[in-house]
């Protein structure tokens, strides 16, 4: 699914036009500036192209020359609009009577801007800090407490200083018992006792239950990014 | 936010795209990124269940100790009083300015570094979900767990008759996928006589609904808990994408007018989340953005479902399979939840905002008790606030009533005899708390049913 989804021309004018007036953060000439549109082609390109497909056609829906009539009273592509004339139109959409054009406007919203402040530069620019396991813990309420460990507790005590090494687990093993999609032929039929569909709060349960009283159990999953992930040692957490 | 965590790469939403859902998709499911509070079905719900939908076996002194087990087992233990963020802190000094009951909640961690990156999975080892208590026991007592299996329809094989004293067999349909592109590589059929059905509250009524199976009610009503948030802006540092994320809870108004209320809480705050929901666009939504580390959210959530004939929202699936979901917030649901947003800015307020901002589209921001009634003039149609779901539930609930429920009171599927349902579709009404805990402790009483009615013999 990553090798072939562009936007049109016009698609990616309309688009640029949208990332300049709705994060504007992004364009401003520091060093760290960015070009969003392109940011936001590649996030399409990435993921779903169904999805990706139906975006385009929110641009171009949002671009139409037609839009242009009902929004501003001029027929004239959304990108050919002056910067407050721009503005003016997002608004109207962003509070249209009509609820498709409301749900058209949300949807180009956060993806462009759950784009750009997905972006290192844009955490930045606003003080994010990145996550604990790259760095030392910063403010008060992060990193683990001082004092005795207790297994009354949820949290972590130290009376020594910060170990980084607990944030970086050992890679895992992949457990006995799990057989991943890529081991599987083109044809596959399996037999058991008890089939769960699923591995959350529910499925997990019921597996673990059953199979722990004799059931035959076969766990399906529909994706796996992250397994298990093995405690640390005791001898860690002091 | 990693999108290969959740449904739909976290952009899963109500067709409208009014209500954004985020549900995970990895081993553990929502138990995997969610932000481990660990709460007991209220008593009262337990009662509604059993008086309303014919719940057997979950009943208060029932389910008691079914919850003692499930928080034994996931290590769930009450946040002390020195390891709150300054979000939470607020919502503690705010409840007891107002005289509101709040207090700390009990999160499922063992040596909780709090890191604040619970939405991306735990990455310091620390949390005891699905996926760390759970899947291993499955695993260590012999059960296979597929992974990249899309499960398509489940097949009845035998209507009655049962092969071997059991119950009829069934095939379980599911697609071998390509971990990198999605794409379609293989085919994997399971044949068992007993299923049980766990693929969250859009997954098993899509899997019902591919599989013509569970009669007029599957898919119907979807109970979101529906969420919107208030942010405060504070003169101190809040910095929200640090620290346990959720650690105390207001709950002096969950019961509301005939049980259904709302409750208040804390999320993090993450820079690409925050930015999809903080309102407005350009120069507006920046001068919030760039507050960030001043800026503390709360969020607001209802037990919707207020009119409880009414379905409000259903998954059913498109012409190729694929869930489509639609939601509308009934009108006493829509009351409860500008009632929850009021209450929640003037919490803020009492705690010492500067201003508390709504997720309105047309921007609205409370800096004193007196302009809290900005809040009830705003619109609230769908996409002129901000609604989000992590709690999407009631889907194939049971119930006593065949065209009002999918499963009998004990989790079966009607008209299918050895197939279960156990995960949040399951339950006939929202709950009024987050649901981990108690989709966990109903999975266990239905295993246990499992368990009585197909021994192993």
């Amino acid at each position: 699914m990553t090798d072939s989804f562009h936007l049109t021309p016009p698609g990616r004018a309309s688009l640029d036009a949208l990332c300049r007036r709705i994060a504007p953060i992004a364009y401003e000439g520091r060093e760290e500036a960015v070009d969003l549109a392109a940011a936001v082609e590649r996030r399409l390109a990435s993921g779903d192209h169904a999805l990706a497909r139906q975006v385009a056609a929110l641009l171009a829906m949002f671009d139409h020359p037609l839009a242009g009539m009902l929004t501003t009273g001029q027929p004239r592509r959304f990108s050919a609009l002056s910067a407050e004339a721009q503005d003016a139109a997002l608004r109207s959409w962003e509070e249209s009577r009509v609820g498709v054009r409301r749900t058209v406007f949300q949807a180009l919203r956060r993806l462009i801007l759950s784009t750009y402040y997905a972006l290192p530069q844009a955490g930045r620019a606003i003080g994010y800090r990145g996550p604990l396991h790259r760095r030392a813990p910063e403010v008060p309420w992060e990193g683990p407490l001082s004092g005795v460990a207790s297994d009354d507790e949820p949290v972590a005590r130290m009376t020594t200083a910060w170990d980084d090494t607990r944030s970086h687990p050992a890679p895992r093993d992949i457990p006995p018992g799990v057989v991943e999609g890529h081991q599987l032929g083109p044809e596959t039929a399996v037999r058991a006792g008890v089939c769960v569909v699923g591995s959350g709060a529910g499925g997990a349960v019921v597996a673990a239950r059953l199979a722990e009283c004799g059931h035959d159990v076969v766990i399906l999953l529909d994706s796996i990014t992250r397994g298990p992930r093995p405690t640390p040692p005791r001898a860690r957490r002091r | 936010m990693t999108p290969r965590l959740y449904a739909d790469a976290g952009t899963r939403a109500t067709r409208d795209l009014s209500v954004s859902i985020l549900q995970g998709r990895v081993v553990g499911g929502g138990t995997t990124v969610n932000w481990l509070i660990t709460l007991r079905t209220p008593e009262w719900v337990l009662d509604e269940w059993a008086r309303d939908h014919g719940a057997e076996g979950m009943r208060p002194g029932e389910m008691a100790p079914v919850f003692d087990l499930v928080e034994r087992e996931v290590h769930a233990r009450t946040v002390p009083d020195d390891a709150h963020s300054p979000s939470n802190r607020a919502l503690l000094d705010g409840a007891r300015r107002l005289g509101w009951r709040a207090g700390a909640v009990k999160i499922n961690t063992r040596g909780c570094v709090r890191a604040g990156t619970c939405g991306l999975g735990c990455r310091h080892g620390a949390r005891q979900g699905a996926a760390e208590v759970y899947v291993p026991r499955a695993l260590r007592a012999g059960a296979r767990l597929y992974t990249d299996v899309r499960v398509e329809r489940v097949e009845v094989v035998e209507r009655d008759g049962a092969s071997r004293g059991g119950a009829p067999r069934k095939r379980v349909r599911a697609t071998v996928l390509d971990r990198a592109s999605g794409r379609a590589v293989g085919r994997l059929t399971v044949e068992a006589p007993i299923i049980v059905l766990a693929a969250g509250a859009v997954g098993t009524p899509a899997i019902l609904l591919r599989s013509g199976l569970g009669g007029p009610a599957v898919g119907r009503y979807l109970r979101l808990h529906p969420t919107s948030a208030v942010v405060g802006e504070y003169d101190r540092e809040m910095y929200g994408a640090a620290g346990i994320p959720l650690s105390a809870m207001c709950d002096e108004f969950v019961r509301g007018e005939r049980g259904y209320g709302f409750w208040i809480e804390c999320p993090p705050l993450y820079p690409a989340l925050a930015s999809s929901v903080v309102p407005g666009f350009g120069a507006r939504h920046r001068a919030v953005m760039e507050r960030f580390p001043r800026l503390a959210p709360m969020i607001v959530l209802i037990r919707d479902g207020a009119d409880v004939t009414a379905s409000n929202g259903s998954v059913r699936v498109d012409r190729r399979g694929r869930p489509v979901i639609r939601y509308r917030l009934g009108d006493a649901d829509r009351r409860t939840l500008i009632a929850g947003i009021k209450a929640t800015a003037r919490l803020h307020l009492a705690a010492g905002a500067r201003e508390a901002i709504t997720l309105h589209a047309r921007e609205c921001r409370v800096r004193s008790e007196t302009e809290l009634a900005l809040i009830e003039r705003q619109s609230y149609g769908p996409n002129r606030l901000a609604l989000l779901s992590a709690h999407v539930n009631g889907t194939c609930r049971f119930g006593t009533d065949a065209r009002a429920s999918t499963c009998t009171p004990d989790g079966r599927v009607r008209g299918a005899a050895g197939i279960y349902v156990a995960d949040g579709s399951l339950l006939p009404t929202a709950l009024g708390v987050n649901p981990q805990e108690t989709i966990m402790a109903v999975a266990t009483v239905i295993a246990r049913r499992i368990a009585e009615d197909h021994s192993t013999g």
